[in-house]
C-alpha cells in the first residue's frame, strides 16, 4: 500500500454534519490527515532533529498488515498499531477546508477543523452557517443511535435530513451558492427485516419498509430516498448526491456499535454469561472499521467531484455502469467474520478468559426463549436490558453484504483489516475507561 | 490383511465404513486405460507410475485418454528430476548441471542415470530412462513443450536451492522465499497442468490468463503437506516452516518439539494453516474452470484432501510427535464427494472451515485472522453457488406486493357484503324474537293474566330491596314504555 501514494487530494471546502459524533468525528480526523498520530510521531522524534511536517515517515519499518501479529489482551493498551497515516490517501491541506456542524460541539473536537453548532432540523440555523462556510461538499453522517425513541429518529433522520439537502441544495433559501455534492451515510439496514438472513447482500435487495422490527431502519430507508431523489435536480441546483451504507462500523470511538456494545457486556458480564453461545455459531456478520468507512465516504465524494467537473466541463454524461450521483452503495471491510467468534476476540482482548471447551451452545430455538425471558425479567424489574428477542435475532443469523459496487465505481478498498479494527476498538475503550470511570450515557452513534 | 486396529476403528466408526464399501462398490471410473491398444513402453511407464505414486497413480489412470499419457509421462519425467535433487550423495557440483539440463535428455533416445545411490528408492525409474522418452516423443508436440517447459524451469529452482548455503543450512527464511520455494516443486506443475488442460480443450482458456489460480492450486497442497509432515522432515533434518513465522512464537526450531513449548507450538501450527488458507478460496475457482469430469476428478481430489488434511492438522498436537494422516474412511468419503461436482466439493469444504472454526481458541494469536479466512471462503462459496438470490428476492418481493393487492381487493368488496349480511341476519332474528314476545303476551293478557298487579309487585319488592332510591328514575322510563306497548295493544 504505501509505496506508491498517490499526490494529496483536495475536496474544497467540506462540512462535516454530525461531525462530532462517532463517524462524523473519524471523517474530520481523515480529512486533517490524523492529527493526532503526526503529534505522536513527531514526540516520538522530538530526540532526533525534528522533520516540519512529519509525513511519510520510515514506511519500511510499517510491518505489511497481514504479517502484524495480534496484540494480546496484557499489552493491548501500550501496543503500536501501524499508523493510519502511512495508509490512507493524503489530503490536502491547502486544497481542502474542513468544518464540522453539530448540535453540541463539546467532544471528539481537533484542530485544524472549524466547529458550528446548530440543529439539522432547523433551517434558520442551517442556513446561518451554510452563510458563513459556504461548503462545496457535504457529508452527512449525522443520526441517532439505533434505540433513541422513535420521535428523535423521524426528527434526525427524515426531516434533518431532508432540512439539509434542502439548505445545501439552496432550495429553502440563498446563502450564496450551493453545495457541488452531497454524501449521505445511509446504513446496510435498509434492506434488513431484521429477521432474514442476508447473504452477500447487494445494493439490489428492496428496501424493507415499513420495517415492523426495526424503525431505525425504517427512518434510513426515507432518508436514503430523500438523498437520491434530490440528485442533478434543477431545484437543488444540480447537487450530485449518492449515500453510503456502512455495515456494522467498529474502531475508536465506538460507544454504541458492535464493538462498544460487546465491550460494555465484557466489562460487566459474569464470566457464565460470556460462555453461552446462541446458535450454532456457523453465521457470518460484517463488520467495518471506521476509518474504512470514512475512506468510502470519501472515495465517493471523490467520484461526485470527478462527475461535477466532467458535467461543468460539458463532456459526455458517465454511463450507467460507472455511475456515482444518485447510488446507493455498501462499505464493508470485505471480511465477514463468524459472529460469535468476533464477540470472543474482543472478549479476550479485553482481559475475559474464554475457555472454548467450557461454552454452552443453545440451539437457536430456545435462544428465542432466552430472549422473550429476557424480556420478561427486564420488563418486571423496570430494567432497560439489552437482551431481547430482536438482539438474540442478530446473533444467530448470517448478515454480510458484497460492496463490489463501491470497488468497481469507486476504486475503494478497505485499507485496515477488520481483525486490526477490532483490536484498535479495544485499545480505545480500555483507554477510555480508564480515563473515564463509569457512567457514560447513551452518545450518537453512526 | 487389514489389521485388528483397523477393524476395531471401523466397528466403531461405521460412518467411514460405508464410505469406504460405498467409493469401492459404486465409483465407476470416468475412463479407464485400455491395455490392449497400449504400447510396451506405455506398460513400462505405468508400470512406474504405480511404484513411485501412491496417491496420484489412481487419478491419473482415471484420466481421459488424450491426458492420460502425458499426464502420466509428466508426472515421471519430475519424479526423475526429483530422484536426482533428493539424492544426498550426488555432490552439488554434479547435482547442478544435471538439474539444469535435465529437460535435454528427453529429447536424447536412450538416455538413462545410473548414479543414485542404491538406496534411493526411485533409482529404478532412471535407470530405464528411455521407456520414458520413447512415450514422450510419442505424444503430440504442443504437449511435449510444456513438459519440455516446465522441466526446465523446476530444474533451474531446484538448482539455485541446491546451491544456496543458507537454505540449506537454516531452511525457508522469510514467508516470500517459502511461497517461491513451494512455487517451484508445485505451483510449476500446477502451470503444466493447466496449459495440457487448456490445449485439450477440457479447461477453460481463462484459467492461464489468472495465474494466480494455478499457482494456489499447487501451493495449496504444497503448504499442506508441508505443515501436515512437520515432524518426518525435522527428523530429516529438513526445515520448511519459514523462519519468519516459526521465530515468533520460538526461538530456535528445534524448541517447537519441545513439550513444555506446547502451547507455542500449537499457535505456530495455526499461524502456518492460516498462511495456506489463504489459497483455498482460489483452488475452488480454479475447479470452476474444468470442463471435463476425469480432469476435475483429478484436480479436486487432492485438494478436497489438502483441506481435510488441514483441518486435522488444526490445534493437533499429534502432529509434532509423529506422523498423521486423514483415514481411510475420510478419504473414501472425500474422494466419493470430489468426483462429482463443484457444488459437493465446495460443501466439503465448508464442512472443513466449519470444522476448523470450532477448534479455533480465543487465546490463540491467530485467532480473529482464521476466522476471518475461514469467512472468506464461505464468502467465494456463496458466489458461486449462492444460497440467496436477489432476484429471487426481488421476484417475492413482488409476489407477495401483488398478493397483497389481490387480496386487498377482495377483502374490500366481500366483506362490506358480508357485514350487511350479518347485520340483515342479526335483525331477523332480533325482530322474530320481539314478534314472538309480543305474541306471547298478547295470548297471556288474553288468558288474563294481570300485567299492572306483577309489575305493581316487582315495583314494591325492588323498592325494598334499593331502599326506593334507584327506582325514582326507573319509575319515569318503565311507565313509557311497557304502558306504551301495552296501550297499542
Amino acid at each position: 500500500m504505501a509505496g506508491n501514494r498517490a499526490s494529496p487530494k483536495s475536496y474544497g471546502t467540506v462540512l462535516v454534519v454530525g461531525g462530532c459524533g462517532f463517524l462524523g468525528s473519524r471523517v474530520v480526523e481523515q480529512l486533517l490527515n490524523f492529527p493526532a498520530e503526526a503529534q505522536d510521531e513527531s514526540q516520538r522524534q522530538s530526540g532526533k532533529a525534528s522533520s516540519s511536517n512529519g509525513t511519510v515517515n520510515g514506511q519500511h519499518q510499517t510491518p505489511h498488515s497481514d504479517e502484524l501479529r495480534s496484540p494480546s489482551s496484557s499489552n493491548i493498551t501500550i501496543f503500536q498499531f501501524p499508523s493510519l497515516r502511512s495508509r490512507y490517501p493524503p489530503i490536502s491541506s491547502s486544497g481542502t477546508q474542513v468544518h464540522a456542524l453539530d448540535l453540541r460541539c463539546t467532544q471528539n473536537l481537533f484542530s485544524g477543523c472549524t466547529y458550528h453548532e446548530a440543529d439539522i432540523t432547523n433551517p434558520d440555523a442551517l442556513l446561518e452557517v451554510f452563510r458563513q462556510v459556504k461548503p462545496d461538499v457535504v457529508i452527512n453522517t449525522a443520526s441517532p443511535s439505533w434505540e433513541a425513541p422513535a420521535a428523535i429518529l423521524r426528527k434526525v433522520n427524515i426531516d434533518g435530513t431532508r432540512t439539509l439537502l434542502e439548505v445545501a441544495g439552496a432550495k429553502l433559501g440563498d446563502w450564496g451558492g450551493h453545495c457541488k455534492v452531497f454524501v449521505h451515510t445511509s446504513s446496510s439496514s435498509v434492506v434488513h427485516d431484521g429477521d432474514s438472513d442476508l447473504i452477500n447482500a447487494d445494493e439490489r435487495y428492496p428496501y424493507v419498509c415499513p420495517n415492523p422490527r426495526e424503525y431505525y431502519s425504517e427512518t434510513k430507508v426515507h432518508a436514503e430516498k430523500l438523498a437520491l431523489e434530490a440528485n442533478d435536480k434543477p431545484e437543488y441546483g444540480h447537487m450530485l448526491t449518492c449515500a453510503i451504507r456502512p455495515a456494522g462500523i467498529v474502531g475508536e470511538g465506538d460507544r454504541g456499535g458492535f464493538s462498544g456494545g460487546i465491550l460494555r457486556t465484557a466489562s460487566v458480564a459474569p464470566a457464565w454469561q460470556l460462555h453461552i453461545q446462541l446458535g450454532t455459531g456457523d453465521n457470518l456478520f460484517d463488520n467495518t472499521y471506521v476509518h474504512n468507512v470514512v475512506y468510502g465516504l470519501l472515495c465517493a465524494t471523490d467520484a461526485l467531484l470527478a462527475t461535477h467537473a466532467r458535467r461543468q466541463s460539458g463532456k459526455a454524461v458517465e454511463l450507467d455502469h460507472e455511475r456515482v450521483a444518485g447510488e446507493a452503495f455498501n462499505v464493508t471491510n470485505d471480511q465477514p467474520a463468524y459472529f460469535w467468534d468476533s464477540s470472543r476476540y474482543l472478549y479476550s482482548r479485553y482481559g475475559r478468559d474464554i475457555n472454548i471447551d467450557k461454552i454452552w451452545v443453545l440451539p437457536t430455538g430456545l435462544a428465542y426463549a432466552v430472549g422473550a425471558a429476557a424480556e420478561t425479567f427486564n420488563w418486571l424489574t423496570g430494567r432497560k436490558g439489552k437482551l431481547n428477542r430482536q438482539t438474540v435475532k442478530y446473533t444467530c443469523i448470517n448478515r454480510y453484504y458484497s460492496c463490489d459496487k463501491l470497488r468497481r465505481r469507486t476504486g475503494y478498498k478497505p485499507i485496515v483489516p477488520i481483525d486490526e479494527g477490532f483490536a484498535r476498538a479495544v485499545k480505545w475503550y480500555k483507554l477510555d475507561e480508564e480515563q473515564t470511570p463509569r457512567a457514560q450515557g447513551q452518545k450518537k452513534t453512526q | 490383511m487389514p489389521k485388528v486396529r483397523d477393524i476395531l476403528y471401523y466397528a466403531v466408526h461405521v460412518q467411514e465404513l460405508r464410505s469406504i464399501i460405498q467409493w469401492k462398490v459404486w465409483h465407476n471410473p470416468v475412463h479407464e486405460r485400455d491395455e490392449s491398444t497400449e504400447t510396451e513402453s506405455a506398460k513400462i511407464c505405468f508400470k512406474y507410475l504405480d511404484k513411485t505414486s501412491r496417491s496420484f497413480s489412481a487419478v491419473i489412470k482415471e484420466l481421459h485418454p488424450e491426458l492420460l499419457l502425458p499426464v502420466c509421462v509428466f508426472y515421471l519425467v519430475l519424479r526423475g528430476l526429483d530422484t536426482i535433487e533428493d539424492d544426498t550423495s550426488i555432490s552439488a557440483t554434479t547435482k547442478e548441471p544435471l538439474l539444469r539440463n535435465f529437460h535435454e535428455n528427453l529429447e536424447v533416445d536412450g538416455w538413462h542415470f545410473d548414479g543414485n545411490r542404491p538406496e534411493e528408492k526411485d533409482r529404478e525409474l532412471l535407470v530405464n530412462f528411455r521407456y520414458i522418452i520413447t512415450e514422450f516423443k510419442n505424444m503430440k508436440p504442443a504437449y511435449q513443450a510444456i513438459i519440455k517447459d516446465i522441466t526446465q524451469k523446476m530444474g533451474n529452482g531446484m538448482a539455485d536451492y541446491c546451491l544456496n548455503a543458507e537454505f540449506n543450512e537454516v531452511g525457508v527464511n522469510t514467508v516470500e522465499d517459502y511461497d517461491l520455494y513451494c512455487y517451484y516443486v508445485a505451483g510449476l506443475v500446477g502451470e503444466g497442468l493447466t496449459r495440457m488442460f487448456v490445449e485439450s480443450k477440457f479447461a477453460n482458456p481463462g484459467l492461464l490468463e489468472r495465474p494466480q489460480l494455478h499457482r494456489s492450486m499447487g501451493l495449496f497442497l504444497q503448504k499442506v503437506n508441508i505443515i501436515r509432515d512437520i515432524r518426518e522432515d525435522f527428523d530429516d533434518h529438513r526445515k520448511f516452516w519459514p523462519r519468519e513465522i516459526w521465530s515468533q512464537y520460538v526461538d530456535s526450531f528445534e524448541d517447537l518439539f519441545k513439550p513444555e513449548n506446547r502451547e507455542k507450538a500449537l499457535n505456530c501450527s495455526s499461524h502456518m494453516i492460516l498462511n495456506a488458507l489463504d489459497h483455498a478460496d482460489d483452488c475452488l475457482f480454479f475447479l470452476a474452470g474444468l470442463r471435463e469430469q476425469s480432469v476435475f476428478n483429478f484436480c479436486a481430489i487432492p485438494q478436497s484432501m489438502a483441506i481435510a488434511t488441514l483441518d486435522l492438522c488444526f490445534r493437533n498436537y499429534a502432529m509434532f510427535q509423529r506422523n498423521i494422516k486423514i483415514t481411510k474412511g475420510e478419504a473414501c468419503q472425500l474422494m466419493t464427494a470430489s468426483t462429482q461436482n463443484l457444488q459437493v466439493v465446495s460443501e466439503a469444504f465448508r464442512k472443513h472451515l466449519h470444522s476448523i472454526r470450532r477448534k479455533n481458541r480465543p487465546e490463540d494469536p491467530n485467532f480473529l485472522k482464521i476466522s476471518i479466512a475461514c469467512g472468506k471462503v464461505e464468502q467465494f462459496i456463496e458466489s458461486i453457488f449462492p444460497s440467496q438470490k436477489v432476484e429471487e428476492i426481488l421476484a417475492k418481493g413482488k409476489a407477495a406486493e401483488l398478493q397483497a393487492a389481490i387480496s386487498a381487493r377482495e377483502k374490500t368488496a366481500p366483506e362490506v357484503g358480508s357485514k350487511k349480511e350479518t347485520l340483515v341476519l342479526l335483525g331477523g332474528v332480533l325482530s322474530m324474537m320481539l314478534v314472538i314476545t309480543g305474541i306471547m303476551t298478547y295470548i297471556a293478557w288474553l288468558m288474563g293474566a294481570r300485567f299492572d298487579v306483577a309489575f305493581e309487585e316487582i315495583k314494591q319488592s325492588w323498592a325494598q330491596l334499593t331502599g326506593g332510591s334507584l327506582f325514582q328514575g326507573l319509575d319515569q322510563v318503565q311507565p313509557t314504555n311497557h304502558p306504551t306497548g301495552h296501550g297499542e295493544l
